[in-house]
C-alpha cells in the first residue's frame, strides 16, 4: 500500500477489502487480487527488449510547473533557474502492482473504517462506509460505487476517535470512543448524537479503589457515582465490541457492548436494549491491564489478552513479577443470559491457558532476548494514546 | 535582536490601532507572515464540535436573531437571522471579501484564512469598514455582511458548515505546492471535491484562479473527473459518465462588462469572474508583475441517484 494501513474490513458482500490509510485514503482492493507483472518499472517490459528508450519517450520531459512569472523572491527565481537546468526526468514513483481504487480521504489520519448495510426507506439495501479520524470526525459517505458521495457527518467528539462499532443486529445505530471522556451513541444515517455516556467515571471510579488500596467490595465501586474525577487522568478508548446475546424468550436481542481502555485493567460492559439507549453493566475485574479483545458470537462469551509486561494501570512501569503465569495473557469472562451479568468461563478459561502455554513459554524466550523493552514496548501496546493532539495539551495548561 | 524589534514594532502599531477604535484602516506591513502553512500540522486552531455549536454572533454583529426571552448563561449559540452562504476559503488580506460585501448585500460571506497574522489583518479591516461606512445610508454599504475566521478548510470545513449550506465557494490563488509529493497538501484534491461538493448545494458554484498554469489544469482536472465512473477521488484517470461538477463558461479577460450588463445568471457569473480577476489582493499583484490569471468556475449538480433508485 502507499502508506501504513491503519483499519481494514471487508465489504458485505465478501468481494472487496477497504484499506484505511495513515494518509487518509480509503482504497478498495478485490479480496481476490491479481498481482500484475511488474513491467517497465524494472526497465524491461514483457518482450524481454530493454524498455528504457520507450518509456523515455512515454515520459514527458520534466518541466516545473512554476514560471518566473509565478515567483518572484531571489531565492525561489535561483531555485527555478537551477529547476530549469536540470532537465533531466525524475526517477518516476514505483507504481503498484495489484488492483487499488482510491475510493474517499480525509486531511487527516484515519482510525477506523466500517461497512454497513442498511434498508432504504424502499427496503433496498444501501451500502454505506463510516470512516472516523484523529481530528474528531466520523464521515458518512455511500458505499460502492458512490464513495465520492458524502451523506453526513456525526460531529460530536472532542478528541481523535480510535474505535467504531456498528452493532449487527441494530444496523442503524453505531458506538464511538476515542481520547475524549464519552462514548458516544448514534443514530449515524441522520447524524444524530442519542447518547453520551461518561467513561472517564467509571474509569476514575475503578482507579480511586485501586489507587485506595483498601478492601472495597464490588458492589460499592459501581454505585458510588460521586467519585472524585483527577483532572490530569486520560482515558482512550482502545476497542469497543458488540456481542449479540443469544434469544432466549421471544422478545428483542439483547446487545452486549464491551469497552476496553488503554493501560486500564478492566472491561466495562453496556446492554443496548431496543430503546436504543445504552445501560452501564458491569465492570469485569482483570488481573493486568487489557490489550486486545475480541467476541465470541455463538458461545455469549469474549476472549481478551492481557499485559504481562507492565503494571496495572501503567503504560511505562514494567512489572516486577514480569514472569507471571501464563494464566496472566488471557481471560475470558461469559454472558449468563438469566442472571444478566458476567461470570467466567472456566471451561473457554481452562482451554486457553493450556492453548497459551506453549506460546508463553517461546514467548519468555524471545522477551530474554530482548526484543522489545521500555517505550517501544509501550508504544506497541499502547499506540493509540499517541494520537492525541499536543497543542491541545498546551492550551488547557495555559 | 531586529526580530524582536519588529514584534515590539508590530505590537505597538496593534495596541494604538485599537485604542483609536480601529477607525483607520490597518497597514499591511504589520501583518505580515510567512505565505504557507502546513495544512496537516496541528495548529491551535478553534472550531466548533459540529456547525450548530458555532457561535457566529460576533462575526455578524447585526445579523443575529433578537432574543425575545434571553437567559444568561445560554450554553446555546445566538443564532442568525440568515445563514453563510458564502465562503472564500484562503481569503489572504480580505480583498475579495471587501469587493463582494457590497456586491452580494444579501448574502452573508465568511473569509477563511489558516495565517494568524493574516487572519487578524482582514479582522481589523473590516471593523476599520464598519467603524467608517456605520453611518452609510444603505445597509447595504455597511460591510456587516463579511467577517474573517481563522480555520484549516481542509480538515475543518463540515465544522463550520451543513450539508448543501453553501451557494459560492472561492478558491483564489491557492498555494501552488509545485513538488509532486506536496500535491497532497493542495487545496484542490479528489478526495477534498467530496467535502466541497458536499457543503455546496446543488447549483451552488466553485470560483477558482491561479496563476500557475498546471495548478489551473489540476484544478480542472480534479473537478471534471469527480464523481465519475473510473475517475472516483480523482487520481484514477478521467473516468467516463456524468460527473458532479460542470464547468461553467466564462467571459473572456475584458468582457466581463457585458456579461454584467446582460443581467441575470450570466451577468452574475461576470461579475464575480472580474470580481476576483480584478479585486483580489493576488489578482492585482499578478497584474503589477505581468503574469496570467487562469479562471475556472464549476456548477455542482445535484447527488446521483442512489443505484436502487435507478
Amino acid at each position: 500500500m502507499p502508506k501504513r494501513p491503519c483499519a481494514i474490513v471487508l465489504t458485505p458482500d465478501d468481494s472487496t477489502i477497504l484499506c484505511a490509510d495513515k494518509f487518509g485514503d480509503v482504497y478498495s482492493l478485490p479480496l481476490m487480487g491479481r498481482r500484475y507483472e511488474t513491467k517497465a518499472v524494472n526497465g524491461i517490459d514483457a518482450n524481454g527488449t530493454n524498455g528504457t528508450s520507450d518509456r523515455n519517450q512515454k515520459q514527458k520531459p520534466f518541466a516545473p510547473s512554476a514560471t518566473s512569472l509565478t515567483v518572484h523572491t531571489k531565492r525561489n527565481r535561483d531555485a527555478l533557474r537551477q529547476q530549469q537546468k536540470l532537465n533531466e526526468t525524475k526517477a518516476e514513483k514505483k507504481a503498484l502492482n495489484f488492483d487499488h481504487k482510491l475510493l474517499l480521504g480525509h486531511v487527516s489520519l484515519l482510525t477506523d473504517i466500517a461497512c454497513v448495510l442498511r434498508a432504504s426507506p424502499s427496503q433496498k439495501l444501501r451500502n454505506y462506509i463510516l470512516t472516523s479520524d484523529r481530528d474528531e470526525h466520523i464521515r458518512i459517505s455511500r458505499g460502492i460505487p458512490q464513495a465520492n458521495v458524502i451523506e453526513g457527518y456525526c460531529l460530536g467528539h472532542t478528541e481523535f476517535i480510535t474505535k467504531l462499532c456498528v452493532p449487527p443486529v441494530y444496523p442503524h445505530l453505531l458506538i464511538s470512543g476515542g481520547g475524549d471522556d464519552y462514548l458516544i451513541l448514534w443514530d449515524w444515517r441522520a447524524g444524530r448524537l442519542l447518547q453520551q455516556l461518561d467513561l472517564k467515571q467509571l474509569v476514575a471510579t475503578l482507579r480511586n479503589t485501586h489507587l485506595g488500596a483498601e478492601v472495597v467490595s464490588e458492589s460499592s465501586t459501581t454505585k458510588d457515582t460521586e467519585t472524585q474525577v483527577d483532572s490530569a487522568l486520560r482515558i482512550c478508548v482502545s476497542n469497543i465490541q458488540a456481542l449479540e446475546i443469544e434469544k432466549q424468550k421471544v422478545g428483542h436481542p439483547g446487545v452486549e457492548i464491551i469497552v476496553t481502555c488503554e493501560g486500564v485493567p478492566a472491561l466495562f460492559t453496556f446492554t443496548l436494549g431496543a430503546n436504543a439507549q445504552l445501560q452501564f453493566n458491569a465492570t469485569i475485574h482483570t488481573e493486568s491491564n487489557v490489550v486486545d479483545l475480541t467476541v465470541l458470537r455463538n458461545q455469549n462469551s469474549v476472549i481478551y489478552s492481557m499485559d504481562n509486561c507492565h503494571q496495572s494501570w501503567s503504560t511505562d512501569v514494567s512489572s516486577d513479577t514480569a514472569s507471571q503465569s501464563p494464566r496472566g495473557l488471557m481471560g475470558s469472562p461469559s454472558y449468563c443470559t438469566d442472571s444478566k451479568t458476567w461470570k467466567e468461563n472456566q471451561v473457554l478459561q481452562a482451554n486457553l491457558v493450556a492453548a497459551t502455554r506453549e506460546c508463553a513459554d517461546s514467548y519468555s524466550q524471545i522477551s530474554q532476548a530482548g526484543v522489545a523493552h521500555g517505550k517501544p514496548l509501550t508504544d506497541l501496546l499502547y499506540g493509540l494514546e499517541s494520537l492525541r493532539k499536543r497543542g491541545s495539551d498546551n492550551e488547557t495548561e495555559v | 535582536m531586529k526580530a524582536a524589534g519588529k514584534r515590539q514594532k508590530r505590537e505597538d502599531y496593534r495596541r494604538t490601532h485599537k485604542e483609536q477604535g480601529n477607525a483607520a484602516l490597518p497597514q499591511k506591513k504589520f501583518y505580515r507572515q510567512r505565505a504557507h502553512a502546513n495544512p496537516f500540522s496541528d495548529h491551535q486552531l478553534t472550531y466548533p464540535a459540529s456547525p450548530a455549536l458555532m457561535d457566529w454572533s460576533p462575526y455578524y454583529p447585526a445579523f443575529i436573531t433578537p432574543d425575545p426571552q434571553p437567559t444568561p448563561n445560554d450554553p446555546a449559540p445566538k443564532a442568525l437571522t440568515k445563514p453563510v452562504t458564502v465562503a472564500d476559503i484562503g481569503c489572504g488580506f480580505g480583498g475579495l471579501l471587501v469587493a463582494l460585501a457590497p456586491r452580494l448585500p444579501d448574502e452573508l460571506i465568511l473569509g477563511l484564512e489558516i495565517r494568524t497574522q493574516v487572519t487578524e489583518y482582514v479582522e481589523d479591516r473590516i471593523s476599520a469598514l464598519r467603524a467608517q461606512h456605520a453611518a452609510a445610508s444603505s445597509s447595504d454599504g455597511r460591510y456587516q455582511n463579511i467577517a474573517c475566521l481563522r480555520a484549516n478548510t481542509m480538515k475543518f470545513l463540515p465544522n463550520f458548515f451543513t450539508r448543501a449550506q453553501l451557494s459560492l465557494m472561492f478558491l483564489c490563488f491557492p498555494d501552488p505546492h509545485f513538488k509532486a509529493r506536496k500535491h497532497k497538501a493542495r487545496i484542490v484534491s479528489g478526495t477534498l471535491c467530496a467535502e466541497y461538493a458536499y457543503v455546496l448545494r446543488p447549483g451552488g458554484c466553485v470560483y477558482t484562479i491561479t496563476d500557475v498554469e498546471e495548478l489551473a489544469e489540476w484544478m480542472r482536472g480534479r473537478f471534471e473527473a469527480f464523481g465519475k465512473v473510473g475517475g472516483e477521488g480523482g487520481e484514477g484517470g478521467e473516468g467516463s459518465g456524468v460527473g458532479v461538477f460542470e464547468e461553467v463558461p466564462l467571459p473572456g479577460e475584458g468582457e466581463e462588462g457585458t456579461w454584467v450588463d446582460e443581467g441575470g445568471e450570466k451577468g452574475r457569473v461576470g461579475l464575480l469572474v472580474r470580481c476576483i480577476r480584478e479585486e483580489t489582493e493576488e489578482g492585482k499583484k499578478v497584474t503589477r508583475n505581468g503574469g496570467k490569471k487562469f479562471v475556472s468556475v464549476f456548477r455542482r449538480r445535484a447527488d446521483p441517484a442512489w443505484p436502487d433508485e435507478v
